[in-house]
């Protein structure tokens, strides 16, 4: 099904392309390309020098970086991880449930609960906040990874739920009829018919969920007050203080740091996100 | 289980949501009776350093009590702050300045000091009046700071200016000297950004008299202050002597002071705290001097103040206010704290604790703290600090002098909306 | 804010019918009674409790909150109405309308423009593809970072990439993030640059497109322009309005770079004040949760009618099937 035209052209047209393709890619990249050049300055010439080529290749942020905070930096990496990989397996299970019951079964109600989970994409989450605080401190689960971590085991990612409803609603129904013909209750139908062929939508949420779960500041910021639990986004605040000196090259070398493994999480996952989404019945 | 429970336990969560405000916040203890506290704070990690060495210092002595220190950057430590307080769970002490003090103890969230005798007789009182409002002690400064002017004098020889007279000089002689400046300094460097910010009106408004707020919390500046103001600063503009409007608009979005044209080297003055000397002069790689603010010796009364510049504050809901207090005593009454925070927070506000430390500081805290020491026999009379509202002031005057300078508004349209403006944000 | 990505193609059902097996074996319909009620709730239980705990829980405790003067710091007071009507006389709360709605038109239509070029430009047999994906996606993954503000200063400002360009033909820029008439621009810029969502999702469209198709057009001699309009284009339409949808709902949720890059002001002079930052500055700004929430329940109210019209007008342009 995947189609590539080869270009019609010669090897001119081809090369020519590629220059387009990387000369556009160095626009694109050129903040990166700075805040790399700045994370191997020392932090006072950053603003005074403003030029991209480095006078000389200092590693230092890296080195003092990585060991400035009460832990070393992959203390906190480490710590994103893990509320990442938790969210990403709670996001799979929940989500792929409620997918199924949307996708495939009938029941009362079931379009106004869609249109439920639909509006909670609405509102920002600044108001949300203060509510979700209040109650994650009356269960006392402040400043445990709990408020980052059960929401996603109980479905609370909208978009993923969709995204699954969408990709199993592609997927040919007489397979799960002739199961149910051969005796399969809805679980099995589940668990072994539709999960396994929904391997490509599950990579591609599992793939969204760990980079904007990674990405995120401000619920990990509120709900993560005590430094040993904080987080990659969280730990690098510590780097910038609004009203006095900001180390500012150590903070780009670890932003850069903090970035690499979504980058190479994209990498490895994106194979699975073109098919994902490709087959998630578009038609 | 569906949509009916699901009201319910929104409902449930209403009822929570005023009942979270009147339960007891701040952690408890373990089971073991001792008492753990929580100490809220903003920075980065080396502040963080320090800071730990005096909570260590502080557990040594007072065995029964562990505080856990808690901190961010500037910003996002008002956004969790906020949200705890909400949610009833602030820390036992916490660090507050400028006008949160009096925002947070207009609204009942910080506990009087008296009821906990915090000891506060060797505190200079122009910075304890920092944190009182309406006769009740909410807090007590870590240090003292003042609104000065930093020169660049490497900028100045330069150019081949004088230095001003610090003792005498006008804002006319400001003015001739900025424009003198504009001249001859080299292109991209200027006299001085922009000086419009709430701590140059207070000091500019009291030397006539007047203050940004009246005692019992009314906008106290008046037109005709602002009008003059405007008007010299849209002079320095359009002589170049400070940069084009988008260019100051740029430089206010970004604080740091890595960042000011100061600390790039790219200008002679700058008004600031007293405090960034040493972030500025770091950052600018020249030796940097404090100077007061012009105009004050031939004002009506000195516009300078002692300002605390943080404060330190023990939440209304503690479960132990008497042990958040023994630790807020240690940190600003104690030589040993002092020792291990020097300038960071300020100059001790303590003269004791100033006098401990004298030895141990560095050349830009010694500068501080010997401009600190020369003004305190000057100072004008203590700030009165901005009702509840008033934080956001800053905001109001960034967006009313950002249409000053582009000439989207006279000086005397942007005075009356100013003030409005500021009436309005008090008020509510 | 680019991980609010979300939002769906098919939030009225109906538009996507399931596409029905090629040959129907299923058993017809049973009647629905309680015992499938059942097994489609028990499906759902997590989302239930989910759902009930930590979402209608604080979604209705924000509209209670929009009823209320809530300052965070003392408990909430009840108010009527009265929030809503000061709406109606803030002049900031238009202004930030206006804002973003300039925003949200401009940037999207760019956005999508710019993602779709680079998706057909990726599509033609490059070597290297995913490399180029991975390259163009980069700037999505660093628009929700702590830095992005310098780094967009150190193009758009007063001494940035395209003043120093400007400097070498003799022209003397001005600070453009900084100015009251440029700043909205960048900051729509910004927006367009992470276009790297909606192009990765342009490219798995423009793969599942049969290659059948293209070679029958090419037998009629079609040639590459004709080709786009009549076979790339029309297939394509189903994900230029997948995308449409959820990037115009993630465009008016955009907070995250509008407040980093002007320093959390809006400024200058709220030529770049976003609706949610301006309600972001009520909220925690100005201890206003109460108007802050009020502000909200316009905003989701705006949104869902928009998205709402979209889904009527996606009949006349959407083309699904064969």
């Amino acid at each position: 099904m995947a189609t590539e035209l080869r270009a019609p052209g010669g090897r001119s047209r081809r090369l020519s392309k590629h220059a387009l393709l990387i000369g556009f890619g160095l626009v694109m990249l050129y903040p990166l390309l700075w805040m790399v050049s700045s994370s191997v300055k020392p932090t006072e010439t950053i603003f005074r020098d403003p030029s991209i080529w480095p006078s000389r290749l200092d590693l230092g942020n890296y080195v003092e970086g990585w060991t400035a905070l009460d832990h070393p930096f992959h203390y906190y990496l480490l710590n994103s991880a893990m509320i990442a990989i938790l969210a990403v397996a709670g996001n799979l299970l929940s989500c792929s449930l409620a997918a199924y019951a949307f996708a495939r079964l009938e029941f009362r109600g079931r379009k106004i609960f869609f249109a439920m989970m639909l509006a909670t994409l609405m509102l920002p989450i600044h108001v949300l906040i203060v509510p979700q605080y209040v109650l994650f401190s009356q269960l006392d689960w402040i400043n445990t990874n709990l408020p980052l971590v059960v929401p996603k085991f109980l479905a609370h990612d909208a978009f993923f739920i969709f995204l699954m409803v969408q990709f199993i609603r592609g997927l040919p129904k007489e397979l799960d009829e002739a199961a149910r013909i051969d005796g399969c209750g809805h679980f099995r139908i589940y668990w072994r018919i539709i999960m396994p062929l929904s391997v490509p939508a599950l990579a591609t949420s599992a793939l969204f969920t760990f980079i904007w779960t990674w990405n995120d500041f401000f619920s990990q910021l509120i709900f993560l007050t005590d430094p040993e639990l904080w987080t990659m986004p969280v730990a690098l605040r510590s780097f910038m203080d609004g009203q006095g000196e900001t180390a500012w090259g150590q903070l780009f070398a670890m932003s850069i740091v903090g970035l690499a493994p979504i980058f190479g999480f994209f990498l490895a996952g994106q194979r699975y996100l073109t098919q994902g989404i490709s087959t998630t019945g578009f038609r | 289980m569906s949509t009916r429970s699901s009201g319910l336990a929104a409902l449930c969560l209403a009822g929570v949501l005023l009942a979270a405000s009147a339960c007891g916040g701040g952690s408890s203890g373990g089971g073991d009776g001792t008492v753990e506290l929580r100490f809220g704070w903003w920075g980065n990690n080396d502040r963080a350093a320090a800071t730990q060495r005096v909570i260590d210092a502080f557990q040594a002595k007072n065995p029964g009590i562990k505080v856990k220190g808690s901190f961010t950057d500037f910003n996002s430590y008002f956004d969790r702050l906020a949200t705890e307080v909400a949610g009833g769970r602030a820390p036992d002490v916490i660090t507050l300045g400028g006008a949160y003090p009096r925002e947070y103890g207009d609204r009942g969230a910080l506990l009087d000091l008296a009821k906990v005798g915090l000891k506060t007789d060797r505190i200079g009182a122009a910075a304890l009046d920092n944190g009182k409002f309406g006769g009740v002690q909410y807090g007590v400064p870590t240090g003292v700071n003042a609104i000065a002017v930093v020169v660049n004098e490497a900028v100045f020889d330069k150019a081949g200016v004088p230095l001003p007279e610090e003792d005498t000089w006008t804002w006319d002689d400001f003015k001739r000297i900025a424009k003198e400046l504009s001249g001859k300094v080299p292109e991209g460097t200027f006299a001085l950004a922009d000086p419009t910010r709430t701590d140059t009106l207070d000091v500019y408004s009291r030397q006539r008299g007047e203050a940004l707020y009246t005692a019992d919390g009314k906008v106290g500046i008046s037109d005709s202050t602002l009008v003059d103001w405007w008007t010299m600063t849209l002079e320095l503009q359009s002589a170049g002597a400070t940069p084009p409007a988008s260019q100051t608009a740029e430089l206010i979005t970004q604080p740091a002071p890595e960042q000011s044209l100061m600390g790039r080297g790219q200008a002679a003055m700058q008004f600031d705290w007293s405090n960034q000397l040493s972030a500025l002069s770091k950052a600018a790689g020249q030796p940097l001097r404090l100077m007061r603010v012009p105009g004050e010796s031939g004002a009506a009364q000195p516009g300078m103040w002692l300002q605390a510049s943080q404060i330190y504050s023990i939440n209304a809901k503690s479960e132990h206010p008497q042990e958040a207090a023994k630790f807020v005593d240690f940190l600003v009454n104690s030589p040993e704290a002092g020792k291990i925070i020097l300038a960071d927070r300020g100059i001790p506000a303590n003269s004791d604790v100033r006098t401990a430390i004298q030895g141990v500081l560095g050349e830009p805290e010694k500068a501080q703290a010997a401009f600190i020491d020369a003004l305190t026999p000057k100072a004008g009379p203590p700030l009165v600090i901005g009702p509840a509202g008033s934080t956001d002031t800053p905001k109001i005057l960034d967006r009313v002098n950002a249409e000053v300078l582009f000439g989207r508004e006279q000086p005397a349209a942007a005075a009356a909306d100013f003030i409005q403006q500021v009436g309005t944000a008090i008020k509510q | 804010m680019s991980k609010r990505l979300d939002p769906p193609e098919t939030t009225v059902t109906p538009l996507t019918p399931p596409h029905p097996p090629p040959v129907d074996l299923s058993p017809a319909p049973r009647p629905s009674g309680p015992p499938k009620d059942r097994v489609g709730y028990l499906f759902l239980t997590p989302w239930f409790i989910g759902m009930a705990l930590f979402t209608v829980g604080p979604i209705l405790a924000s509209l209670y909150l929009s009823f209320t003067e809530y300052s965070l710091l003392k408990p909430p007071e009840w108010l009527g109405l009265g929030n809503y009507r000061q709406m109606l006389d803030d002049p900031r709360l238009h202004k930030s309308l206006l804002v973003t709605f300039v925003y949200v038109f401009v940037s999207v239509p760019i956005q999508l423009v710019l993602a779709l070029a680079l998706a057909l430009l990726l599509n033609r047999g490059v070597r290297g593809l995913s490399f180029y994906r991975s390259v163009y996606y980069l700037p999505s993954l660093l628009a929700g970072s702590v830095s992005i503000a310098i780094l967009w200063r150190q193009i758009f400002g007063k001494d940035g990439l395209v003043n120093q360009l400007l400097a070498m033909v003799g022209v003397e820029g001005v600070s453009w993030v900084a100015h009251p008439d440029f700043a909205l621009g960048t900051l729509v810029l910004l927006n367009a640059w992470t276009f790297g969502a909606p192009m990765v999702i342009f490219l798995a469209g423009l793969r599942q497109i049969p290659a059948s198709y293209y070679e029958a057009a090419q037998v009629d001699g079609a040639g590459t322009v004709s080709r786009f309009f009549h076979i790339t284009l029309p297939m394509l339409t189903p994900i230029i309005f997948f995308n449409l949808v959820l990037q115009l709902i993630g465009a008016f949720q955009s907070f995250t770079q509008a407040f980093v890059i002007s320093g959390g002001r809006g400024g200058p002079s709220d030529a770049t004040l976003l609706y949610t930052l301006y309600l972001y500055e009520r909220g925690f700004g100005s201890f206003d949760m109460g108007y802050a929430s009020a502000m909200a329940w316009v905003l989701l109210a705006l949104i869902a009618v928009l998205t709402g019209i979209n889904f009527l007008f996606a009949k006349r342009w959407v083309f699904y099937g064969n």
